[in-house]
């Protein structure tokens, strides 16, 4: 069984029709984004969502809905609630009952639709670490890691596009 | 997801610990980056056009990372290609689990049985962000990993 692996790896590796089989893994790729772009049960940003349950009140008040990295952007009066801003495009939306955090502190909530862009509060967590920091450590790990990767393999033309020439053990 | 330098630290730590040659260590890394390199980036890139990012997406599951790492190991020489794939894998694997370990407040990007499922799950350890609080003792410990293969001679 063990060999039988072995002899399915090695042909599925092996430079015998590698264009072919790549553009095969592209294509089973490509079927395999379609459908989860079309099945996932919640589709497109955040943002969007809101739109699309606010064209449709009736359909979607009393539903839960989930919302990550949500910039508090005012505090209404009498602790009544705040305002967020979601998504690039910074969508307003009304969170009755967030009381907690201050204006551009980011909050990730879960909250029930009552109509327009209001929901009621069931969950809040203010994030510890501002996002800008996770996205710089997030930046310098990837040139990081690119780095090792080049100085480790470096490119040669030809059927093996990369080989092992610099490689340091 | 926790953020990318905690992803790149930990297979850093185990690596050199486990005092693994550089080709394997820069290939094990680079698994445990792949997946939201090349998935979450694109949509923070993309953040106002969705759809288009969403084709980027399913690079975040486990079918998606199999067929990456497939597509990606060709680029190397025929010889190499089946370890390379087992580390890259393995270094797949390892962010997987990191992610599996999270909790947040809407799971819906994290489909662990995709096509078969779209059911979602997580184990609820920690925050995303707080992964940020750990990268000073992170950082301690990947110094331990190199004093450790230091002082067995291997520099």
């Amino acid at each position: 069984m063990r060999s039988l692996m072995g002899a399915m790896t090695g042909r599925l590796l092996s430079d015998r029709y590698r264009g072919l089989k790549l553009a095969l893994l592209g294509l089973i790729y490509l079927g395999l984004a379609v459908y989860y772009q079309a099945g996932r049960p919640d589709k497109g940003a955040q943002w969007e969502r809101v739109f699309r349950w606010a064209a449709a009140p009736g359909l979607y008040q009393g539903r839960s809905l989930g919302l990550t990295q949500a910039r508090v952007g005012r505090l209404l009066p009498r602790d009544q609630g705040a305002v967020v801003l979601v998504g690039p495009p910074k969508v307003e939306v009304t969170v009755l009952g967030l009381t907690k955090g201050r204006p551009g502190q980011l909050v990730d909530l879960r909250a029930s639709y009552q109509g327009g862009a209001a929901f009621v509060l069931e969950e809040a967590r203010l994030h510890v670490a501002p996002r800008w920091l996770k996205l710089g450590v997030s930046l310098l790990a990837a040139a990081l890691v690119l780095l090792l990767f080049f100085r480790t393999f470096s490119f040669k033309p030809g059927r093996d596009a990369l080989s092992r020439t610099r490689a340091k053990r | 997801m926790p953020d990318l330098m905690t992803h790149l630290l930990i297979p850093w730590a185990v690596g050199r610990t486990a005092a693994w040659d550089r080709p394997r260590l820069a290939i094990f890394c680079l698994g445990a980056v792949l997946p939201d390199l090349v998935s979450r980036a694109p949509s923070i890139a993309l953040g106002r056009w969705p759809e288009a990012a969403s084709i980027f997406s399913a690079f975040h599951t486990p079918i998606g990372v199999l067929i990456l790492c497939l597509g990606l190991v060709m680029i190397f020489p025929e010889q190499e290609r089946a370890r390379f794939l087992s580390w890259l894998l393995t270094g797949a694997g390892l962010h997987l689990g990191l992610d599996l370990l999270q909790l947040t407040v809407r799971s819906d990007n994290y489909y662990w049985l995709f096509p078969l499922t779209f059911k979602d799950f997580q184990l609820g350890l920690f925050w995303p962000d707080q992964t940020v609080l750990a990268l000073p003792g992170l950082m301690i410990l990947v110094l331990a990993a190199e004093l450790l293969r230091r002082r067995r001679g291997r520099p």
